[in-house]
């Protein structure tokens, strides 16, 4: 019970502080959201009486209180620019851009658990060297690149697929949705994958060399058996406490990954509505995507606890 | 040293650019003559080179578009980008519409008139326009829409033109089908204002903005920031017409990948490209450009209250350091052509008989010494990836000038705060303009009493002569007056116009009667696939 009202404590004080530096920031940005509503032909009186009607002349930590507590309260304001409630224009977005994480995540996390194991235990030869020089290569590729690849390849001289993700804001056929999120799915697991990889190949060597994998292969224990009951349990918790790390990649990559495909989500809605200066939408943005790191993380946390037993009785006591 | 590439561009270009202003001369301005209140009653003349008979009907066009925002909205007053423009301009009206020249045809307007003070203008609505909710248009709709624009609480970037001359009381029904404005101020030029992508009529007392207009096309699903969808709307009034089903518009905010989705072919259109992207569409045999010849210009811009711009030699110098062919080359691709330091482009009617300034870095130098300045002078140069070209105008600038004993240091200002904190209060930056009428861009460029006289001209005998031509119906006197003001804007301010350039959009070429204009960006009511 202390364990989780500690952990709840720190959710709320983190999240309080991401909707605090977010606030500050955007209020800090040099550009006039009136400007941004009016257009840039708004003469300088215009533009006051937008500032005055819009409360935006209020100070600071009035405006900041007011938003918390109405974004609390589910009310997430309404877009200066465009006078829509900011939750309609975020909601349909999301969902989207969930389903692609989630997508781009559990193909990467399959593919990457399988290479690892398989590099750590032909640990040396030719296999693992191509495994690690090419996860090593697409780590360091940009993500930007990463994307536009992919488009070359398989949209532009395949054809197999579209270039951009654009049918997914109609009303498109079921396998026109799936063509639609292939590619940035791909993208994404692209660049998730390597660090997956790494740190499975890395653990698994790890439990490969502990003397109670060694005493079992003297027993003749081997192959699948003793990758499935002796090296898996040990090895993977860590790689799941990695995992919450890799999220991070996975947020920062989804904003550029939808940028580049044209995804509309909420990752590419984040870059528009900064161009745009829609305060109010980049404010609900990042703290939805601070909410989702930091409850992710969490879950990454409770996941270890319960994949481990001597971390489970612990807690119990 | 110019590539035999570049040699046969500039051919090509020159051959091309000649048929253009042929072409526009040939159009002509018949601005007041055409509104004169002959009653040209029955459909906007077709002006296109498509004859009726080898017109395909039917089929969607797919459309990647970047100048749109996540902010987007079917309010019509309300609009700002590119794409609310495009689709104002498929759900909506005007009471006239205009081309690329400012040719001014019926709308829901079909005859208008005004009074030789210009300050009283009368417009016969057409009969038998419904709405697509099957209400029937009347003046009240056209009271409503234009008063609401004129709201400040609304904050319609239309008002910015409208309301030096009118005030909402000014807008009066006369019966259901006549509406009569009567202005503050003397404007011979309504119409054209009354043509912009903000001034759309919708129905009396709207709120709901949910796309309800009298356009050739009706709305089926809109997302801000992701796309939309319209259908031809079967009971449109101009018969015929639209020719397509229906658009549908997809937001691609990356440059590389909207030009990627044509060259792919999932795309049909593509709207405004870059200018540096120009060379990897024309090595696409299927595609096609279509540009908007003089539908932008990116002034370099030297404000005369500021040290060393206060001389009037080294605002001339500024002006004889600049390489104009070389810039259209350089910057634009061939997408430009060169002008005289004015702000209406050389295929407007309006356009004065003026040789620009010619490349002559000796005269230049020898102004600058004349100023004082005999060691040359050095200046900070701003710009920033606010627009396309914009840099690449700065940086070409930066060279010629260089010639002329001109230092120009080039400072790159972020995107995002460009336009609130360089523009109209750095000394030497470069600006941004979208093609307006002459009484427009006349006044808002140049004269003191608008916000945005960015070149600080402030020349009382200019002032004098775009008062007097906003007031005249005579066309003869009309030119006379814009271009004896232009004559002194030319010769005079710091706004330096290397060239006015075209705005270029992309297709297959099966698209066939795509239009590009001022008032919907591109106009799709003539559209179809071939």
């Amino acid at each position: 019970v202390y364990g989780a009202a500690r952990a709840a404590f720190k959710l709320v004080f983190t999240l309080f502080s991401i909707s605090l530096v977010t606030f500050l920031a955007t209020n800090a940005l040099p550009t006039d959201i009136g400007r941004a509503a009016l257009g840039r032909g708004a003469t300088p009186e215009q533009l006051e009486a937008f500032r005055e009607q819009q409360g935006l002349n209020e100070p600071v930590v009035r405006r900041y209180v007011t938003w918390l507590t109405n974004f609390a309260r589910g009310d997430w304001g309404t877009s200066l620019v465009s006078g829509q409630p900011v939750r309609l224009v975020i909601q349909p977005k999301m969902e989207r851009t969930v389903a692609l994480s989630l997508a781009g995540f559990f193909i990467a996390l399959p593919c990457s658990l399988a290479l690892g194991l398989l590099s750590a235990r032909r640990s040396g030869t030719r296999l693992d060297l191509t495994i690690s020089t090419g996860t090593l290569l697409l780590v360091s590729l940009p993500e930007f690149i990463v994307g536009i690849l992919l488009i070359l390849v398989f949209a532009v001289i395949l054809g197999w697929l579209p270039v951009d993700s654009t049918a997914l804001a109609f009303e498109s056929s079921p396998s026109a949705v799936l063509e639609a999120y292939a590619l940035p799915a791909l993208a994404l697991a692209l660049i998730v994958a390597p660090y997956i990889t790494r740190m499975m190949r890395a653990n698994a060597r790890e439990v490969f060399a502990e003397p109670y994998v060694q005493a079992a292969i003297l027993r003749g224990i081997s192959g699948n058996r003793l990758t499935r009951r002796y090296v898996l349990p040990n090895a993977l918790p860590p790689v799941v406490n990695g995992l919450a790390l890799i999220l991070a990649e996975l947020l920062s990559g989804v904003v550029v990954i939808e940028y580049v495909f044209a995804f509309p989500g909420a990752g590419q809605l984040l870059v528009a509505s900064v161009g745009a200066k829609d305060i109010p939408t980049v404010q609900a943005l990042v703290l939805l995507f601070g909410t989702f790191f930091v409850v992710l993380n969490l879950l990454a946390d409770l996941i270890v606890v319960l994949m481990t037993p001597k971390l489970r009785t612990a807690t119990a006591s | 040293v110019e590539t035999p590439l570049q040699h046969l561009l500039e051919r090509e270009l020159d051959r091309r650019g000649l048929l253009r202003l042929g072409a526009a001369a040939a159009v002509g301005s018949s601005f007041l003559s055409a509104c004169g209140g002959s009653d040209s009653a029955g459909t906007p003349a077709d002006a296109g080179a498509t004859g009726a008979s080898d017109v395909t009907r039917g089929g969607v066009v797919l459309v990647s578009y970047s100048a749109a925002s996540s902010t987007d909205k079917l309010d019509p007053a309300r609009a700002v980008t590119g794409l609310e423009a495009c689709i104002g301009g498929m759900l909506y009206d005007n009471l006239v519409r205009t081309d690329l020249q400012f040719n001014i045809q019926p709308g829901l307007a079909t005859s208008w008139d005004v009074t030789p003070d210009a300050k009283t203008w009368t417009f016969q609505l057409r009969d038998g326009v419904e709405f697509h909710n099957g209400q029937p248009l009347t003046s009240q709709d056209v009271v409503f829409s234009i008063a609401r624009i004129l709201d400040p609480d609304v904050g319609s970037g239309g008002a910015v033109n409208l309301a030096p001359v009118l005030d909402a009381d000014g807008i009066k029904a006369d019966g259901p089908s006549t509406v009569v404005f009567e202005l503050k101020a003397p404007h011979a030029f309504l119409p054209a204002i009354l043509a912009a992508y903000t001034q759309r009529i919708i129905p009396d007392g709207e709120t709901e903005f949910k796309g309800n207009g009298t356009g050739p096309f009706t709305i089926k699903s809109f997302e801000a920031g992701a796309g939309f969808e319209v259908a031809r709307n079967p009971n449109y009034w101009e018969e015929g017409k639209p020719y397509l089903d229906g658009v549908r518009v997809a937001v691609v905010l990356e440059q590389a990948t909207k030009v990627q989705s044509v060259v792919a072919g999932d795309a049909d259109l593509a709207d405004t490209i870059e200018y540096s992207a120009i060379p990897t569409v024309q090595q696409a045999s299927s595609l096609e450009l279509y540009p908007a010849p003089g539908g932008v210009f990116l002034p370099l811009v030297a404000a005369a209250n500021n040290e060393p711009f206060a001389h009037e030699g080294v605002r001339q110098a500024l002006k004889l350091a600049v390489d104009r062919q070389r810039m259209v080359d350089v910057v634009y691709h061939g997408q430009a052509t060169v002008s005289a330091d004015v702000t209406v482009p050389p295929n407007d009617a309006f356009y004065p008989s003026i040789d620009p300034f010619p490349y002559d870095p000796a005269e230049a130098r020898s102004l600058l010494k004349q100023a004082g300045y005999s060691n040359g002078v050095d200046v900070t140069l701003y710009t920033s990836q606010a627009y396309p070209g914009i840099v690449d105008t700065a940086v070409a600038y930066k060279e010629m000038a260089a010639e002329a004993g001109i230092n120009v240091d080039v400072q790159v200002w972020p995107a995002a705060s460009y336009w609130d904190k360089v523009w109209l209060k750095k000394p030497f930056m470069v600006s941004s303009w979208l093609r307006q009428h002459v009484s427009v861009i006349l006044q808002q460029v140049y004269s003191q009493e608008s916000p945005w006289d960015e070149s600080q001209f402030a020349d009382p005998q200019f002032e004098d002569l775009i008062v007097q031509a906003q007031g005249s119906t005579d066309e003869a006197e009309q030119k006379e007056l814009y271009g004896q003001a232009m004559q002194l804007a030319n010769d005079k301010s710091g706004e330096i116009v290397p060239c006015h350039a075209a705005k270029v959009w992309v297709g297959k070429d099966k698209v066939k009667g795509l239009k590009l204009d001022i008032s919907n960006d591109a106009n799709f009511h003539e559209v179809y696939i071939a």
